[in-house]
């Protein structure tokens, strides 16, 4: 898990000085603060262990539901794949750049249909976009420090692949 | 051999900008030490001990006579006038200032060459047989199945960030010039009733736990290449070690998770990619068959060719005569085409750090190639380089040709023709060095016919524990350690893995050496080979005869008398 998370702090302040970059655009993430001052959120995110917990509630309230997995989890051990259609936003987040579990665990959700939002977080560096890109993630949580031209450059940075990638 | 097309040239292209970014970025300190060192070490780049390293990919061993001349003309400009071939058929430049690095890159990039992948954890550039397409045990041209194997795993999004490196080597012959066994994957290509496909090998290594492969699969379809890669390199950076790097190579999880379960878990994954996952269609293998047809030979009069080398090496031999035959017998080989031999240049003349070779000397090959052996030549393991086509008749002008610029050592395949690491005056990694050892070695052994009578005799030298010449799969292995900060040397015997069927782990036998010691210790081993042999034995075969023992005894006398009195023998063999 990130340093990040390790602070404790559940609310997730680091994220203000985030920004996310989705299908190559500069976006809100709708998911942020949406649970601010609401019991029914539009938008709900969760971490794993609420998702294992709570998974029947969670499928049916009507918001576009996110959960977080980290980047070393085994999908076969999660119990993911059969709803994989009713969740709109996968978040994997790296503890450190350096992990490439998280490019694989990215390539088999893709493998498995799922069509949602795939979103890079923790960790990266622009250096890794691309690959991320063609390991299946449409969205990628970068700090705001970053200049967004190029990030956008960085997600270009190969104009093909030699392997099959989505 | 292997042509870019468009698609190859314009990813060069772009990895050269990124990397010329990468560099300006970190040398303006945007880029931090730790995100540029993996970025770095998949370009190749390492920090030595004295300057910058440069490893270029050499695809399994092949070269242009063009590319040689790019790599002369970049080790003037860029190095000190030379460069080094490593055991892993690969070029490396040990001088490069790193500013002048994205420019080396775009002029290697006009000649398609290029530093991807050559180190860093990812998968690195896939090995060979270096007489792939002319060896005369050949079944299958190994070739075009390593060039696909280069591009499928050539900026592989998924794999670029593994537990630790990871290594592919395919033959295609009976006898194995690649080490299939001591790769993360080895791949013997056959053919059987239901096709061609492979014998896939897996977790071999070597390094400080040098572990045979285990056999993986029996037959794999040649269509299934890429998705069965697939799935072994996915379960291998999911399941792979990553918190202790001496334990994350795939010999460690195979060993770990044992074959039968390893190869269930492969085959469990592989079910569910192999699906989603595009074929190697016929046409794609045909196409790629295409680059490597075999060249124009020329139909030769073979009687006429080998009556006149016959007379030449027959009867009232001058000494230049007797020089041309000893070079005959030992630098050159067996073609699959009457009338042609394989002509290996030797890197390896007393005094000269093993593989290393000068900017004229790369000129020199290229115009070697270009005259005798249609403009390529391979690099092998042993790092010498092999011209694969020489017409026989051409064989005494070559050997003329090649004297002038040191290439005829006739010491290929004997006990002087010794592979070597860069050790401790280049490489940051090492314990000792290797270079000053070996060359005590061979000028300890310049009686050319007693290295002769030795015959068939590998001997390479690591200066640690990382087994970058491959001491522990050698005859006679040398491996430097750090005893309380002062340089030793410990010798394995008895590794070999030229056969496929039975490639062995050399065992240590005993203390370790000081530099000095080491020439004597070894001549102490011959001397024991020479006297048990019976009629024609070679080294390996007295050494699986009699074991270690006869070695041992003459090695450490005071320790057998000892041993054999209070009968310990079992605490022999291990390193003190
Ligand atoms: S064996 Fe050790 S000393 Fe020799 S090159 Fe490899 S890492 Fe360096």
């Amino acid at each position: 898990m990130s340093n990040i998370n390790k602070v404790g702090s559940p609310e997730r302040v680091y994220k203000t000085d985030k920004i996310l970059i989705k299908n190559t655009d500069l976006c809100n993430d709708p998911w942020r603060d949406s649970e601010k001052n609401t019991e029914k959120p539009i938008y709900k995110s969760v971490s794993l262990c609420q998702w294992r917990q709570e998974r029947g509630e969670l499928l049916t309230e009507e918001w576009a539901l996110g959960i977080t997995l980290p980047a070393d989890s085994d999908l076969y051990e999660i119990d993911l794949l059969d709803d994989l259609d009713k969740i709109d936003l996968i978040s994997i987040e790296f503890s450190t750049f350096t992990d490439g579990r998280g490019f694989s665990l990215a390539a088999q959700l893709r493998q498995y249909g799922f069509t949602g939002e795939l979103r890079a977080t923790g960790a990266i560096i622009l250096d890794q976009l691309y690959y991320l890109y063609r390991c299946g993630f449409n969205a990628f949580e970068l700090s705001a420090n970053e200049d967004v031209d190029i990030i956008l450059n960085a997600l270009k940075a190969f104009s093909k692949g030699y392997q099959p990638g989505w | 051999m292997y042509v870019y097309n468009d698609i190859d040239k314009q990813l060069l292209r772009e990895r050269v900008t990124q990397f010329r970014d990468q560099t300006q970025r970190f040398l303006k300190g945007n880029l931090s030490d730790d995100a540029f060192l993996p970025l770095r070490l998949q370009n190749g780049l390492y920090i030595q001990r004295l300057a910058p390293m440069l490893r270029v990919a050499v695809p399994y061993g092949m070269l242009s006579s063009t590319q040689l001349r790019k790599l002369a003309s970049i080790s003037r400009d860029y190095d000190k006038g030379y460069c080094h071939i490593t055991t892993r058929q690969n070029i490396q430049f040990n001088w490069p200032k790193l500013e002048t690095i994205p420019e080396l890159l775009k002029e290697l990039s006009e000649v398609e060459m290029h530093t991807i992948q050559t180190s860093g954890n990812c998968i690195r550039n896939v090995t060979s047989d270096p007489l792939a397409g002319v060896a005369a045990d050949e079944i299958i041209d190994p070739r075009p199945y390593c060039e696909l194997v280069r591009q499928w795993s050539t900026l592989h999004p998924e794999f670029a960030f593994l537990p630790r490196k990871f290594k592919i080597a395919i033959s295609g012959a009976t006898q194995d010039r690649a080490s299939i066994q001591f790769h993360d994957i080895g791949l013997q290509i056959l053919e059987n009733e239901h096709g061609r496909g492979f014998r896939v090998f897996v977790g071999g290594g070597l390094g400080r736990t040098p572990i045979k492969a285990s056999l993986l699969r029996d037959f794999l379809p040649e269509r299934d290449l890429l998705s069965y890669l697939c799935a072994i390199l996915r379960i291998y950076n999911q399941q792979g070690r990553r918190d202790n790097k001496y334990k994350a190579r795939l010999k460690i999880l195979v060993r770990a998770t044992g074959i039968e379960s390893f190869a269930e878990k492969i085959e469990i994954e592989w079910l569910r990619i192999r699906d989603h996952y595009p074929e190697l269609q016929e046409e794609a293998i045909n196409n790629m068959q295409n680059y490597f047809s075999s060249p124009n030979y020329q139909t030769l009069d073979v009687k006429t060719v080998e009556g006149e080398l016959n007379r030449l090496t027959t009867d009232l031999l001058e000494p230049s005569q007797r020089a041309f035959k000893r070079w005959l017998t030992r630098n050159t080989g067996e073609h699959k085409i009457p009338g042609y031999r394989t002509v290996t240049l030797s890197l390896k003349p007393t005094g000269i750090p093993a593989g290393d070779i000068t900017d004229r000397q790369l000129q020199a090959v290229a115009d070697l190639a270009d005259r005798y052996s249609f403009g390529e030549v391979r690099t092998t393991q042993q790092q010498n380089i092999v011209l694969a086509d020489v017409a026989s008749s051409d064989l005494l002008e070559l050997w003329l040709a090649a004297k002038q610029y040191g290439f005829t050592s006739a010491n290929i395949g004997t006990m002087t023709d010794i592979t070597c690491c860069p050790g401790g005056d280049f490489c940051a990694l090492a314990n000792a060095k290797s270079i000053p050892v070996a060359e005590a070695i061979q000028r300890r052994f310049d009686d050319m016919d007693y290295v002769y009578d030795l015959g068939e005799l590998s001997l390479k030298i690591s200066g640690c524990m990382n087994a970058c010449a491959h001491h522990s799969i050698s005859h006679i292995g040398i491996l430097g350690v750090d005893k309380k900060g002062a340089e030793f040397y410990q010798i394995m015997l008895g590794g070999s893995a030229g056969d496929i069927a039975k490639p062995t782990v050399g065992k240590v036998i005993g203390p370790s050496f000081s530099a000095a010691d080491i020439p004597e210790a070894i001549a102490i081993i011959l001397d024991v080979y020479v006297d048990k042999r019976i009629e024609g034995e070679s080294f390996i075969e007295v050494i699986s005869r009699l074991g270690l023992r006869p070695f041992k005894d003459a090695l450490y006398p005071a320790r057998a008398v000892t041993l054999k009195s209070n009968s310990t023998e079992k605490t022999l063999g291990v390193n003190i």
